[in-house]
This record gives C-alpha cells, sequence and structure tokens, in this order.
C-alpha cells in the first residue's frame, strides 16, 4: 500500500512517544482503520527505533544503568510478581527488551565479577569512577546474554527470569521474539516471491547461489534473464517485508541498492508493506519501488510466446 | 613561389607538371630523371613552400568575398603561441571572441600559413608578448624588403632561430636563415631577400594585413627594383586590399576610385605618398583593439602573434598610422584618407555591431565557436536584402586562369598535398555559397587588374560568380570525393542551384550519386546499461589478495557509482564544480585503494566503465537518458523507432560540434572520466590506468575479423557483420586512446609553452625515456600488415593529445612522419586515378608510387610489394584516415612552435612503405569496414560540410542562424499510444539487459552463433532449394529452348519468374535451419552449467538472430541468386547444350510439503504473533478483563499444525521459535495461567467428561503434544517444560492443581517426546531447588511414580493402560 507523504506523516505524528506495548498498536489500529495491520506496525516499528536511536546513548551511561538497576531491585523486593521491569522501561522512555538487557547485564557482572550494587551508591569518588569504568570496560558476554534474552529460564535469578521474559513478550519493537518474526515475515516474503517468480516462469538466481558463486553484494533474487515492468528494465528484486519510510529506504539505498545497481543494473525493490508514494524516484535511473508483484510484466518475447 | 604560381597562370607550366615538381624528391633522383619541368627546374625553388603559399594565395584572392559561414579555422591568421596555450577551455571569453571575430570577419579567414614567427618566444604572461619580437619585424622588414641589406639584422636574426626552434627538425637549422620566420611557406625563392619575411611577420601578425601577403609578395617581386620603403608598399598593399573592401561595402563609386591606380596604387608601389596621405587616426574601431588572442589561436594553423599594440609594433610613427589604418582595414578604406569618410566607416561599424546584436538567433550562440561564425557573417554582411548575390556564368571573368587554379588546387588536394582534405573541401563549399557582393558588374576585369604585372597579383576572385566557378571547377574535380559523403549533404549539392548552372555535368552525377547513395547518418547511437556488471571470474573474493582488501573494494564500487550519480545529476547546474563536490571524497577513496593495493582493479572497473559509458559518438551527452521517453514516444505516435531517433537527433546531434576542425574535447560523461583522473591525481592510479588501457588498446588493436570466403553470395552479410564488430572495436580504441594520450601527456601539460631554454632541455631529458605505448611499433605493424584503417584512428586521437614538448621528440618525430607518409600515400594509390582529373602525367609518374621502404631507423621490415590496385584500400576506410589525419596536422599546427615542417616538409619521402602479404583477414584495409556512419561518427565535424550548404539553403542564414531543420509535423490522428513501439523498444533493451549480468562469453558465443547458422543457413539453402529450383529450371529450359530459341533473355526471365514464388518458400526453410541449428550450437558450446533458463534465452535470441540475418539476405537476394544460378545454368547447358520460436523451458518443481499442499496455512510470523499475544496476556500485565477464549485457543492450534505442515515458508528460526513458544504456551496452560474464556461452556458440551472440569485444557495439551509429536520436523526441546522458569509457573498455581502437570508429562511420554526415565531424572534434579513445600511433596510424588511407570514399562505392558492406572493412583493420593 503506497502512502503519500502527508498521509505517511500523520501516522508517524500520531506515534509521538508512544510505548511499544500491544495496547498502543490497538490504539493506532483503532485510528487508522484504512491501513493494514502489517502496514501500521511496520511504520510503528521503525518510528519507534528511530526515538530509540536518539535516546539509546543516555540509557546507557554508567549512571543511568547504576540507577535502573537499583530501582529494579528495590521494586523487586516490594513485589516480584509486579511488572517491575516493564514499568521502569515505560517510565524512562525505553524499549522493554533493551531495559531487560541492560538490568540482566548489570546483573550478570554483579555476579560474575563480585561488583556489588551498594558499591557505587555508597562508595568514594574514586571508587565510583574505577567501578564505571569497569563496568563499561568489562560487559558480560554478548552471546551469553542473548542466550539468555531468548531463554530466560537460563537466567539463574528466577525472579530476573520471569521480568526479563514478560519484558521481551511485551515488547513489540525489540527483543528476540519480535526479531524472530521479522525474520520469519522476511523470509516468507522471499518465498512468496520466489514463488511468483516461478508461477511467471521467470528464472532466477537467489542469494545462496550468488553468495555461493563470490558475489560481494547479493539482492534476492538476480533474473537470470531480465524482464521489463512498467516499461523499466529489471535485472533484480529485493523483497523488503516492511514500510520504506524515509529514513530505511536512504539506508537501503546507500546500502543495498545501489550497490546492487552498480554490479547487476537497474531492478525492483518489493516493499511489501507499503512504501512512501515519493520516494519511487529513481525509476529512470533504475530502482523501481512497488508494494506488491508487479501484473505488468514483459519478457524477452522468445520465452513469452511459448506459453 | 610565386614564380612557380605565376607560371602556371600564364599556362606556361601545366598544373600537373607542377604537382609533379611538387612530388618529386629532389634527394633522390635528379630533375631530368624524374620529368621536371624545365622551368620549375630552373626556379630552383624549394618545393616544400608551394602549397602554403598557394593556399594561402586562395585564401587572399577570395578573402573579400567569402562571407558566408564560418571562416575555415586553418585561415585565421595569428599567433598559434596564444592558443594552444591558453586557449583549451575557459579562457574563450565572450569578448574576446568577438573582438576576434569582428577583426577577423574578413582577415580571420585570409592567411592559412603565417609565419610562426615568435611562437617559441618565452614571454608567458601575455600571449601577445612575443610579438614585440616580431613586432618590431614588419617595420624593419618593410625597409628590408627595399633594401637588402638590412638595417636590423640582429633582430631579424634573433627572430629567425626563434622560429625554427625545434633541434628534433635539423632542417630547420640548416635552414633557419630562410625559413625564419612567418614566409617559409610563402618565402622560397632565394632572390628574395630573408629579411622581408619579417615583414611578412608583421603582417600576419596584424590580423587584418594578413591575407594581403601573397598580393603583396607578388607585388613585391614586380616592384623589387623600385626599392621603395617598405612602409609604404606594405600599406599600399595594405590599400589594394581596401579597395575591394570598399566596394564590396558598398561605397558608391563615385566617391573613390578604388580602381584608380594612382590613388590606390599596388603594394609595392605606393611608397612616401601613402605614407603622406595617412589621416591621423587614433581610433580603434572596438572589434579591433580587443584581440581574441587566446581563442582565436585554437582554430589556427599556424600562429602567428597578433594584437600587440601598435605603438610596439612600429618603431616609427608613421608606420604606426599605417598599422592602426590596416587594423580597420577591414572596414575603412584608408584610401579615402578624409576624416569624412573614416567617420562613415565607423557608422558602416556600427552599425554592423548593431546588426549583429539584433540577431540573437545567430550562430554566435552555437557552443565554442572558435570560428566566430555570426560575426564573421554579419560583418561582412550588407544589411539584409542583398543576401544572395547571383552567380552567373556569363559574368565570370579570368576563366583560363581559374581553370589552371581550379586544376593545380584539385591536384594538390587530390594528392594530399594539402594538410587537411576537407578543411578545403569546406573552403570550396565556402566560395560555392559566398554571398559575398561583388565589384559591378560593368567593371571588367581587365580594368580591374589593370597594372598588375604578374598574372599572380591579379585578383581571380574579385566576384561572386568567379568564385563560384572555381568552386564548382574543384567539386566536379572532386567529384568522387564528395559523392561519397552523406546522404545529406549529397542532397544539398544536388539541389544547389548554383552548381545546376555552373555545371550542368556535375549537377547531373551529383542528382545521381544521392539518388543512389543509401549513407544515411545518424549520430545517436543505441544506449546501454550503465553500469559494469559484477563478474565472479574477475570479482570475486578469490581475486584479492585479502578480505580486507575485498572488502574495501566493495565500498569502492559503490562510492565510485555514487560518484557517478551525483555528477550526472548536478553537473550541468551552474555553480556546480567537480574538484570542489567531487574532489576529496575521490582522494578520499584513491587513499583506500593505496591501502589495499587495490589500483588494479579500481583501474580496471574505470576503464570499463569508460567504454560502456562514452563509446557513444557524441560522448553519451544525453548519457542514460538516451533512450527517448515512453510519454514523448506515444505522443509522437511514432510508427518506428529510427524515425524518432533522426528526429531526436536533429535535435541534439548537430548543436553539438564546433567548426571544421574543432580541438579535441572531452565531451558528455568523458568529462567525468577526465575530471575523476585530475580530481585524484594518484600516481598508482594513474599508472594501472595506464597499463589497463594499454592492455586493452593492444588486445583490440589485434583485433582479427571472421575470415570469410569471399564467396558469392553471403559475402555481403558477413560483411555486415564485420563492419559493426569493426566499429564497435574501432570507437572504443579510439576513446581508450584519447584516455591514454590524455594520462601520458598529463604530467607535460603546461598552460604556457615552456621558453626556448626549458623547451630544449625538455626535449633531451624526454628523448632519453622510453614511451609508454610504442606507438611506433604499432603504427608501423599496422602500416605493414594494412591494418592502418583501425590504429591510425586512436593513434591520432592518442596523439591529439600530445604537450607542447612532445611533437619535437625523436620518437614521436618519427611517427608524425610516419603518419604523414601514410597521408601522402593514402592518395597516391588510387585517388589520383578516382578523381579522374585531367592532369597530363609524365611517362612514371603515378608508378613509383607503391613502395617506399619506410626509413625510420627501424627498418627491420621486409618484404615489399607493390600494392596492387584490387587489394588496396577502400574508398572510404582511405577518406576516414585521410580525415582524422588531416584533423590531427591542422590541430598539431595550432600548437605553438609546432613547426608547419612536419607536415610540408619535403622530406616526406614517397618512396616507399612497405607491407607484407597478409591474408585477407588480417589486412583489414582491404576490406570495406567504413561506411558514412563511422566516418561521421569519427569525425563528427564533416558534418559542418552539410550545415554550410543548409545555411546556403536556407538563405537569410545570418538572421535566423542560418541552420533551419525542417521538421514535419505529425499528425494528429496518429496520438494515440502505439503499445507496439514500446514493445518492440523494450524488447531490444531487454535483450540488451540480458546479457548484462552473463559473462561477455555468452553474448560473444550467441552472436557467433547467429552469425555462423545465419550464414550456414543461406548456405544450406543455396544447396538445397535453390540448387532444386535451378534444375527443375534446367529442365524447364531445355523445353522452351526447344521450342523457341531466339531470345534467351525473355526465356530466363520468364522461368525466373516462375521460380521466384517458389522462391519464397526461402524464408520458411531458412527459419526452420535457423530455429533447428541455432540451439543445438548454443547448447554445445555454452557452459553445461548454464541455467535452463538462460540457455533457453541464449538459444532464442541466437535463433532470431540468425532468422533475422538470413532472412534479410534471402529477402533481398534471393531473386537475384536464383537468377544468377539459373543463368549460369543455362548458359552452361547453352555451352553443350527466415523470428524465432521459444523452445522448451524445463520446469523446476518444489518439493516439501504434503502432497496436495495448496500452501494456504498461516505464515509462521503470524502464528509466531498470535502465541505471542497469548503469552503475553498470560504473562500480564493485562487489563482488568483481559482474556483469551477457549475457542481462539483452540483454532490458533490447529493453525500451528497447518502451519507446521505446509512447509513453503517455515524456516528454521521460525520453527524454533514456534516450539518454544508452544512450550511455553504449555507450560502456561499447565499453571492455569492463561485467563480462558468460555471453559465452562466447553465442560457443557461435553457433560460426559464433567468429572474433571479441566478436560478442555486437557484438550489443549493434547493437540500440543500431538503437534510436537506429528507436525514439527525439528527435534522440539520438550525439556524446557522442566526448566525451573516453567516449572515455577506450575507451582505458583493458584488451585495448587497439578492434574494439569501430570497430564502433561504422561502426555509426553505417550506421544513418545520423552522417556519416562528421562522425565524421572528431570523431576528428580527439579527438586534441588528451593520450592514451596507442598510442591517440592508433589514433584517426589510424580518422581515415584515416573520411576514406577518405568518398571512397568520395562515389564512391557500396555503403557497407555498404566498411564491411566497411575493417573487414577495419584490423583487418590493427593
Amino acid at each position: 500500500m503506497k502512502l503519500s507523504k502527508a498521509q505517511y506523516e500523520e501516522i508517524a505524528r500520531f506515534l509521538g512517544h508512544v510505548q511499544p506495548t500491544r495496547q498502543s498498536l490497538r490504539r493506532l489500529k483503532e485510528r487508522f482503520p484504512s491501513q493494514s495491520q502489517s502496514t501500521l506496525l511496520s511504520i510503528f516499528s521503525q518510528e519507534y527505533q528511530k526515538q530509540i536511536k536518539r535516546t539509546h546513548a543516555k540509557h546507557h551511561t554508567a549512571e543511568a544503568i547504576e540507577t535502573y538497576y537499583q530501582r529494579y531491585r528495590s521494586r523487586v523486593m516490594k513485589n516480584a510478581a509486579a511488572p517491575v521491569l516493564l514499568e521502569l522501561a515505560n517510565e524512562v522512555d525505553f524499549a522493554p527488551s533493551l531495559m531487560a538487557r541492560i538490568v540482566l547485564e548489570r546483573f550478570l557482572q554483579e555476579q560474575e565479577q563480585g561488583i556489588p550494587a551498594t558499591w557505587l551508591a555508597f562508595g568514594n569518588e574514586i571508587q565510583c569512577t574505577w567501578l564505571r569504568s569497569q563496568i563499561i570496560k568489562f560487559p558480560s558476554s554478548k552471546t551469553l546474554i542473548n542466550s539468555m534474552l531468548r531463554d530466560p529460564s537460563q537466567i539463574p535469578d528466577g525472579v530476573l527470569a520471569n521480568q526479563v521474559y514478560q519484558c521481551t513478550v511485551n515488547d513489540c519493537c525489540y527483543g528476540p521474539l519480535v526479531d524472530c518474526i521479522k525474520h520469519a515475515i522476511g523470509h516468507e516474503h522471499e518465498v512468496l516471491l520466489r514463488e511468483m517468480l516461478l508461477k511467471k516462469n521467470l528464472s532466477f538466481l537467489a542469494e545462496d547461489q550468488l553468495r555461493a558463486k563470490g558475489y560481494d553484494k547479493t539482492p534476492d533474487f538476480i533474473l537470470e534473464v531480465p524482464v521489463a515492468v512498467e516499461g523499466h528494465i529489471i535485472h533484480w528484486i529485493e523483497s523488503k517485508a516492511s514500510f520504506g519510510d524515509e529514513s530505511s529506504h536512504q539506508s537501503y539505498l546507500q546500502d543495498q541498492f545501489w550497490s546492487y545497481w552498480n554490479r547487476f543494473g537497474p531492478g525492483l525493490v518489493i516493499y511489501w508493506y507499503g512504501f512512501i508514494e515519493e520516494l519511487d524516484c529513481h525509476r529512470e535511473r533504475g530502482i523501481l519501488l512497488k508494494d506488491c508483484f508487479p501484473t505488468d510484466i514483459v519478457t524477452l518475447r522468445h520465452s513469452m510466446a511459448q506459453h | 613561389m610565386a614564380a612557380a604560381l605565376e607560371l602556371v597562370l600564364r599556362e606556361e607550366v601545366a598544373p600537373g607538371a607542377l604537382v609533379h615538381w611538387l612530388k618529386h624528391d629532389p634527394g633522390r633522383r635528379s630533375a631530368e630523371e624524374n620529368h621536371i619541368h624545365e622551368k620549375l627546374v630552373s626556379l630552383s625553388l624549394p618545393q616544400k613552400d608551394f602549397v602554403p603559399f598557394f593556399l594561402n594565395f586562395l585564401r587572399e584572392q577570395t578573402g573579400q568575398i567569402l562571407t558566408n559561414g564560418p571562416s575555415t579555422p586553418a585561415k585565421t591568421p595569428n599567433s598559434k603561441a596564444l592558443g594552444n596555450s591558453a586557449g583549451r577551455g575557459s579562457q574563450r571569453r565572450g569578448s574576446e571572441r568577438r573582438a576576434g571575430n569582428t577583426t577577423g570577419s574578413s582577415s580571420s579567414r585570409m592567411q592559412l600559413f603565417t609565419q610562426k614567427g615568435s611562437a617559441n618566444s618565452c614571454s608567458p604572461d601575455t600571449s601577445f608578448a612575443p610579438s614585440a619580437v616580431s613586432g618590431g619585424s614588419p617595420a624593419f622588414t618593410g625597409s628590408n624588403l627595399s633594401s637588402p641589406s638590412s638595417d636590423f639584422p640582429s633582430v631579424v636574426s634573433s627572430v629567425s632561430p626563434s622560429f625554427g626552434c625545434s633541434p628534433v627538425f635539423n632542417h630547420s637549422e640548416r635552414r633557419s636563415a630562410q625559413k625564419a620566420n612567418l614566409g617559409n611557406f610563402f618565402v622560397a625563392m632565394p632572390e628574395v631577400q630573408p629579411t622581408r619575411r619579417g615583414r611578412r611577420k608583421g603582417n600576419s601578425s596584424t590580423s587584418t594585413s594578413s591575407r594581403q601577403v601573397a598580393r603583396d609578395l607578388g607585388r613585391c617581386l614586380a616592384d623589387e627594383e623600385d626599392g621603395k620603403s617598405d612602409n609604404t608598399s606594405w600599406s599600399g598593399g595594405r590599400k589594394k586590399r581596401n579597395e575591394v573592401l570598399g566596394v564590396s561595402a558598398s561605397s558608391p563609386p563615385d566617391q573613390l576610385n578604388l580602381n584608380n591606380l594612382e590613388e590606390f596604387p599596388p603594394m609595392c608601389a605606393s611608397s612616401g605618398f601613402t605614407n603622406k596621405s595617412k589621416p591621423s587616426r587614433r581610433i580603434n574601431p572596438t572589434p579591433v583593439s580587443i584581440e581574441r588572442p587566446l581563442s582565436k589561436p585554437k582554430m589556427c594553423f599556424t600562429s602567428t602573434p597578433v594584437s600587440q599594440s601598435p605603438a610596439a609594433r612600429f618603431p616609427s610613427g608613421a608606420s604606426h598610422e599605417a598599422f592602426v589604418t590596416i587594423q580597420e582595414g577591414n572596414v575603412a578604406s584608408t584610401a579615402g584618407s578624409s576624416l569624412q569618410e573614416e567617420r562613415e566607416m565607423l557608422k558602416k561599424e556600427r552599425c554592423k555591431l548593431l546588426h549583429q546584436a539584433s540577431s540573437p538567433a545567430g550562430l554566435s550562440l552555437e557552443p565554442s565557436t572558435p570560428t566566430k561564425l555570426s560575426y564573421t557573417r554579419s560583418a561582412s554582411l550588407p544589411p539584409e536584402g542583398h543576401l544572395m548575390t547571383c552567380a552567373y556564368l556569363s559574368k565570370v571573368s579570368c576563366k583560363k586562369q581559374l581553370d589552371q587554379l581550379a586544376l593545380l588546387y584539385s591536384s594538390c588536394i587530390a594528392e594530399n598535398l594539402v594538410p587537411n582534405i576537407f578543411l578545403e573541401l569546406f573552403f570550396v563549399l565556402q566560395l560555392l555559397t559566398s554571398r559575398g557582393i561583388s565589384a559591378e558588374d560593368g567593371e571588367s576585369d581587365l580594368e580591374f587588374n589593370q597594372g598588375c604585372k604578374g598574372a599572380v597579383e591579379r585578383q581571380h576572385f574579385h566576384n561572386v560568380h568567379n568564385c563560384v566557378y572555381f568552386a564548382v571547377q574543384v567539386l566536379d574535380r572532386q567529384y568522387e570525393l564528395i559523392s561519397h559523403l552523406e546522404k545529406g549533404t549529397l542532397k544539398l549539392l544536388a539541389e544547389n542551384e548554383r552548381i545546376a548552372s555552373f555545371s550542368p555535368h556535375l549537377h547531373k552525377r551529383l542528382r545521381q550519386a544521392y539518388e543512389s547513395s543509401t549513407a544515411k547518418v545518424s549520430l545517436l547511437l543505441p544506449s546501454s546499461v550503465q553500469s559494469v556488471s559484477f563478474q565472479p571470474e574477475t570479482d570475486n573474493r578469490s581475486n584479492f589478495p585479502s578480505d580486507r582488501a575485498f572488502h574495501i573494494f566493495k565500498k569502492q564500487r559503490d562510492i565510485f557509482y555514487e560518484l557517478l550519480r551525483e555528477w550526472e545529476d548536478n553537473h550541468e547546474k551552474p555553480a556546480w564544480d567537480f574538484e570542489r563536490v567531487l574532489g576529496n571524497k575521490i582522494r578520499a577513496m584513491m587513499a583506500h585503494l593505496t591501502a589495499t593495493c587495490n589500483h588494479s582493479h579500481f583501474a580496471r572497473l574505470f576503464q570499463k566503465q569508460i567504454i560502456q559509458m562514452c563509446k557513444g559518438p557524441v560522448g553519451g551527452g544525453t548519457s542514460w537518458g538516451d533512450t527517448p521517453d515512453q510519454d514523448v514516444l506515444n505522443m509522437l505516435g511514432c510508427d518506428d523507432l529510427s524515425r524518432l531517433k533522426r528526429l531526436q537527433e536533429r535535435f541534439v546531434a548537430p548543436q553539438s560540434i564546433r567548426g571544421p576542425c574543432p580541438p579535441p574535447s572531452f565531451p558528455g560523461c568523458q568529462q567525468f572520466f577526465r575530471d575523476f583522473i585530475l580530481s585524484a591525481g594518484s600516481y598508482q592510479f594513474n599508472q594501472h590506468l595506464m597499463d589497463n588501457l594499454c592492455l586493452k588498446i593492444l588486445e583490440l588493436d589485434g583485433l582479427t575479423l571472421v575470415e570469410h570466403e569471399p564467396s558469392d553470395g553471403e559475402a555481403d552479410m558477413e560483411e555486415q557483420d564485420e563492419k559493426k564488430h569493426f566499429t564497435v572495436v574501432l570507437m572504443s580504441l579510439r576513446l581508450l586512446a584519447k584516455f591514454l594520450g590524455f594520462l601520458v601527456f598529463l604530467p607535460y601539460r603546461t598552460v604556457e609553452p615552456p621558453t626556448r631554454d626549458l623547451h630544449e632541455s625538455a626535449v633531451a631529458l624526454r628523448n632519453q625515456s622510453l614511451p609508454v605505448l610504442d606507438v611506433l611499433k604499432l603504427l608501423q605493424r599496422a602500416i605493414q600488415g594494412r591494418r592502418t584503417i583501425l590504429t591510425i584512428p586512436w593513434i591520432v586521437e592518442f596523439l591529439s593529445l600530445v604537450d607542447h614538448i612532445a611533437p619535437f621528440l625523436d620518437y614521436y618525430g618519427t611517427v608524425f612522419s610516419l603518419l604523414l607518409q601514410v597521408y601522402r600515400w593514402a592518395v597516391l594509390l588510387t585517388w589520383y586515378v578516382c578523381c579522374g582529373i585531367g592532369i597530363p602525367r609524365p611517362p612514371g609518374f603515378g608508378l613509383h608510387v607503391g613502395c617506399l621502404p619506410v626509413d625510420l631507423g627501424v627498418s627491420e621490415i621486409q618484404g615489399s610489394m607493390v600494392p596492387s590496385e584490387d587489394k588496396e584500400m577502400s574508398f572510404l576506410n582511405k577518406l576516414l584516415i585521410l580525415a582524422v589525419l588531416g584533423w590531427l596536422f591542422q590541430f598539431l599546427f595550432q600548437i605553438p612552435s609546432v613547426p608547419e615542417e612536419l607536415f610540408f616538409t619535403s622530406e616526406v619521402r614517397q618512396d616507399g612503405l612497405m607491407m607484407d602479404t597478409m591474408s585477407s583477414a588480417q589486412a583489414l584495409d582491404s576490406a570495406t569496414l567504413v561506411d558514412q556512419q563511422l566516418l561521421y561518427t569519427c569525425c563528427p565535424y564533416l558534418g559542418e560540410l552539410r550545415k554550410l550548404l543548409a545555411s546556403f539553403v536556407a538563405g537569410s542564414g545570418a538572421k535566423n542562424g542560418g541552420f533551419i531543420r525542417k521538421i514535419t509535423p505529425t499528425a494528429a490522428e496518429s496520438l494515440a499510444p502505439k503499445p507496439s513501439v514500446t514493445q518492440q523498444k523494450l524488447q531490444a533493451e531487454l535483450e540488451q539487459a540480458f546479457f548484462h549480468n552473463q559473462p561477455p562469453s555468452l553474448r560473444r558465443t550467441v552472436e557467433f552463433v547467429a552469425e555462423r547458422v545465419g550464414s550456414n543457413c543461406v548456405k544450406h539453402i543455396k544447396a538445397t532449394l535453390v540448387a532444386e529450383l535451378v534444375k527443375r529450371a534446367e529442365v524447364m529450359l531445355q523445353e522452351k529452348v526447344k521450342e523457341d530459341n531466339t531470345n534467351h533473355d525473355k526465356l530466363l526471365d520468364e522461368v525466373c519468374t516462375q521460380l521466384y514464388e517458389e522462391g519464397a518458400q526461402a524464408f520458411l526453410k531458412g527459419r526452420e535451419f535457423c530455429r533447428k541449428k541455432g540451439p543445438e550450437a548454443v547448447r554445445v558450446l555454452l557452459p553445461e552449467e548454464t541455467s535452463a533458463a538462460v540457455l533457453s534465452s541464449a538459444e532464442d535470441i541466437a535463433v532470431r538472430l540468425a532468422t533475422e540475418k538470413a532472412c534479410t539476405w534471402l529477402s533481398t537476394n534471393i531473386t537475384a541468386l536464383i537468377k544468377r544460378e539459373v543463368r549460369t545454368t543455362f548458359s552452361r547447358m547453352l555451352k553443350i547444350q527466415g523470428p524465432s520460436l521459444p523452445s522448451e523451458d524445463t520446469q523446476e518443481m518444489k518439493k516439501d510439503c504434503p502432497p496436495g499442499c495448496q500452501h494456504h496455512a498461516p505464515f509462521p510470523s503470524e502464528i509466531i504473533n498470535e502465541i505471542k499475544d497469548v503469552l503475553c496476556i498470560a504473562v500480564g500485565p493485562r487489563d482488568g478483563d483481559e482474556a483469551i477464549h477457549y475457542a481462539h485457543l483452540e483454532c490458533l492450534l490447529e493453525k500451528l499444525s497447518q502451519t507446521l505442515q505446509c512447509r513453503k515458508f517455515m524456516c528454521p528460526t521460525s520453527e524454533q521459535q514456534l516450539a518454544k513458544c508452544t512450550i511455553e504456551l504449555a507450560s502456561l496452560l499447565v499453571s492455569d495461567r492463561i485467563p480462558i474464556q468460555g471453559l465452562e461452556l466447553q465442560t457443557q458440551k461435553y457433560p460426559e467428561r464433567q468429572r474433571s472440569k479441566n478436560h478442555p485444557i486437557c484438550n489443549l495439551l493434547t493437540s500440543l503434544l500431538s503437534v510436537w509429536k506429528e507436525d514439527f520436523v525439528m527435534l522440539v526441546p520438550v525439556q524446557l517444560i522442566f526448566s525451573k522458569k516453567n516449572v515455577g509457573y506450575v507451582a505458583e498455581a493458584k488451585q495448587r492443581e497439578w492434574d494439569l502437570f501430570l497430564f502433561m508429562l504422561h502426555g509426553l511420554v505417550e506421544y513418545n517426546l520423552m522417556g519416562n526415565a528421562e522425565i524421572e531424572s528431570y523431576l528428580q534434579s527439579l527438586q534441588e531447588f528451593a520450592w514451596p513445600s507442598d510442591f517440592l511433596k508433589e514433584l517426589e510424588t510424580l518422581s515415584r511414580v515416573f520411576e514406577s511407570e518405568l518398571h512397568i514399562e520395562e515389564l512391557r505392558t500396555n503403557p497407555c493402560e498404566l498411564v491411566r492406572q497411575s493417573l487414577g493412583a495419584v490423583t487418590a493420593q493427593s
């Protein structure tokens, strides 16, 4: 579904500072009933990510980390069953999954390196400085944390495990579950696309085949025999199971689409969840945007005549 | 020199004899041996000086009449010194141009060869400064002229060496005294004092006066004894010209009698008279005072610094005045000598300026027209109304002399004695189309030329009639040449009424040539895909030393294209500056390349991209917008693409050309690459790029065309392929060579020409180093191998970028002289014969032409052979070589201090370029490879000829710019979009695109197959169908001959006509043949691994191309073929008596999924999402009454099952996540954490199960178990149920109802997901954690249950039975 820039901005404005919960999502759907849910979710997610990117740093200072951890601890002491971590995240406008990560990381530091939480709170300035540097310098292993976030059962502290799980399940923009859903969606659309290509009898090389050949940049599909879509020749098709907003499109152009163009010539990008109409401005030069599989396909006539 | 010309004009010596004399080599054989006319021998003049003299003579003579069109650049008189140093590019300012234009209106076209005089002298700051040196000379020379013992010998001598200046050309040293300055061409006669040259230099340095030179010379010759002051004689000469101008400027005849020799004595005659009569005027008409030093020289042939302030030049006041007058000479008649008259002149001048200003559409708008078209024209044009002067044959005077001149001139052209034949042709066309106002009709020739002692000084071209007559005469003799011009030019020539009236014969021939010409030229080539495709063989990781290098290059490629796109978007915006915007980015990129030593990769990419983007003739000016817009297409309703293309090029192409001799440039996209190189400023990159270019050039230069048996039929067809291939290779070579030349000479480039000292030392230094690419060897090889048609055009491109010094290096000197030999020699073979000029040929003339040893120190060339008539170069091949060489010579002369000797040297020996006998495939020269399309593509400036003619037709050229393009509007009804066109275009583009990402070998293979199969197809058809037809014809003929033995021809026709219809079968058969053979061949030739789709597309394209080829040939030739075959058979008898059809595409089917799966199951992502929502609600926080409906859960599990069954959209991560989530879900269900609506309903539905209200949940659990067991492909990590967290849910279950947990555990066993032992051990280990005591007890019990079950299992009882039993037991216990 193509949105005009104005339409898109209306949605983005509405999203302003909402929290990434299913409640927000519900409200969004109610507000824009004419838009498809996936489109809304995608925009929501992207807008939220932009917001998080802006504020990411301030949540990662040693002071902030320490504060969050302390707060978490004291509240959990009071009521372990309450959604402490989730509420904490909402209070400071941070993604629950990311908050969970911060607290978990800090928790592990305390466990492994024996940095007691009280030190920072009560130590002298020199100690504090040293400790802060330690906290920043020696993060727990990323893989361990990721694995714990994926499966909170591994977290030694039962309460924290439940808290973390609650965060990751409730977060609709970040977290392993969301990542997985995104991944699945991406995959599914690639499969869909592949199906459509096969149905249209368009022969292609898929990413893995290309990689095996040693290509340095690989779109999802390279058409072995190019076709013309709406009068534009395309050599490759990239499937994007997201909404094409300005910033994501720009970075895709930079990192992917132009690179493909540089190597394989003009191509087609399908934003399955739609895109801002105005972004489709490189058609002449060789990057075509669509929000669905194109219908107007012209193939080299020889191969068409046989069907 | 004048003496020689005089002999011809007096018809004492035939022009042919003169030409013969010009060509004979004094060093080799004596004059007698060479049959040189004794009168010429007696003159003992250096031959080399004659042609420049003669050309200048013609310019001089025609000066005032030539008002039309741009001046031939060669004729701009002045200062090459200024020219090339600064003139390139931006320096050319409007003001300069304007000034130059106005001055030059008549003068600039006058002199072809002025002396270069002080070109080498050293003042770098102003280009005029050199003339300070020479500036003096006019004055002295003047005096010297009359008094042989020069008053200023030192000055003169100081000038001369500076002129000769090249140590390389030692002859110049030898003759330095003579050749000293300007005149080395003119001044030939020994009795003429060398000093005169100094004066002449003065002339030429004043732009206006220069054209006078030849005439002056003539006069001087005649008047030498008079010993009059040269100042006066000089101005006298001036005046003489002014007379003519005066006339043309329509000053009333009664006012002044310009022809009065008393008042306007011819050059040397006037002495002090003029001197005194000079008014003391200081007013410099605007155009004169602003010189145009920088731009002009670009175009000019030789150089003389001009436009020094008069004062500096003239030591005496008198001469100063003379000079001023001269400067105004083109407008003002000095002879009038009254102030009143001068005012008149000024008025007129102003009027002209206004006139110019009022015609904004004038040619001056054309970009960088150094030839200053508009000014030239309008300045000398009378006000509108008299634009056309009719030319009448009857009014031609002194025909005989004109005939002689025309003959001589034609011979010079025909013999390639002129540096650029097309320039001469342009000049001739200028004469043909001249609109100058002639002298009053009543004036007789006699009167006009009264008092002229020699024929040379007579005005032969004082009116339009004479000019046209001369032009037509020359054209007639150059018919062969002009008949090879493109069709549009021919049309204009054929329609030219002057030609029609002056020479009906030529007119008729031109008409015929036009009608039979097929030489349509289009200057736009089809566009191609723009990026260089990634080819794993050269670009993948294994081609890089490290991952880092690979990765960095990946980035560089992207950055490079980013820069390219930025340039493309912005470079035409006014304030955009390449260096400012891209410079740093480029250098940063270079730094990265250096860090990883990736230069070679990048150089290759760069080179490929150059070829990709710039191959087109207009340099890709429109670049990626090349293909016309879809909307435009539809709007125009063009029914075919070619029409649109023609229309487009009318808009685009002609405007981009600049004068008949434009300097080398980097048009369109080439500009990007040039600027990139400059901004990068990377030594490493340049070196790699040069290596790369050299390699590619060598590769392409080695082109061999597919050898074809020149057998009757298909020669035609194969020729076409070869031509196409050749064109592509040639264009690429030229492009690459230009860039190579740019790079090679880049380090030596200077804005100003070096001073003489620097020059000498630079030459000495650089003579020591080896050239980057041995063009000399390549050239020699090309000559030997008779492949010059391929090699010379690119060598010319390469050399066109030489710096100031390079031409003086031994190496390049040799190259130039070799090129010159080729140039001369290219003619000798046929041209002479072709032209059919009636020059009497002395015995032996034209016979010794063939083989001359290349005596260049490299004499390994062996084996000589006189090229026989039939093996020599085809006409158009030669024409191309001559055109590019002519352009090069012309251009080189604009480099300051490049001596014209380079061209006019008599040392060009005409005895011996040798060549090998080569196979026909190697010897490209003899193949007909060049057509007009290629000729005009390589030499777009040839189009100027057409423009000139067109502007003549247009009539009031000055007003509307002269070049009216007629565009027929398309009919309104055709506005409806015609998809067929776009479809057609799209198909063509698709085909091009198809090859883009394939390895290049694929395309080569397909093209090769198409070519061979097409050719074979024709052969096949000849062997089968035609042979069969011929057999039948034989039978028919035999019968008919018996009946009627009289009219064989008629008989033959009858039979053939009958056969033609059957001949149509050839298409069907041809098509069939191609369809059968094409795919076979493609399949065999392409790699086994080629994918089916690619293979089939390749096959289809090959088949289509082959079919097209065959059918095209058949359609044009089949009838002729049948006829010919039948005729041969018949005469023997008398003696004794087609698009492709697609092939099958193999379909690839996907596996997976249960049979008959429609893939309609929900996507995994949806399911995960739904489960996530359930989990959210279960885990909380949730809004007050939030709950999940039981049916929803049921349905969810159902969908889950479907999703898992259909494998289409499943990926491992999805499945993994589903497994995890469902286990989570199960744990939550078991621990009653999910608020479920409608449970009661469920229990009511199944009253028999009322025993346990938990039954509905058991159902859900059972579904889950079943899904885990049946639907997951991966192993489900069911042990996660025993994780502390999940068990924790159970422990916290509010109602302490753990039977669901037990149910679950049993289910696991039941569904074979876990063994009893496993469960037991998990339960055991769980007991180690701190649980509430009651739960701990529960765990113990459970543990025991499974222990016992383990025993029972060992007893091999029915497990289901046992579960039920134990369940009962457990519930009883709790």
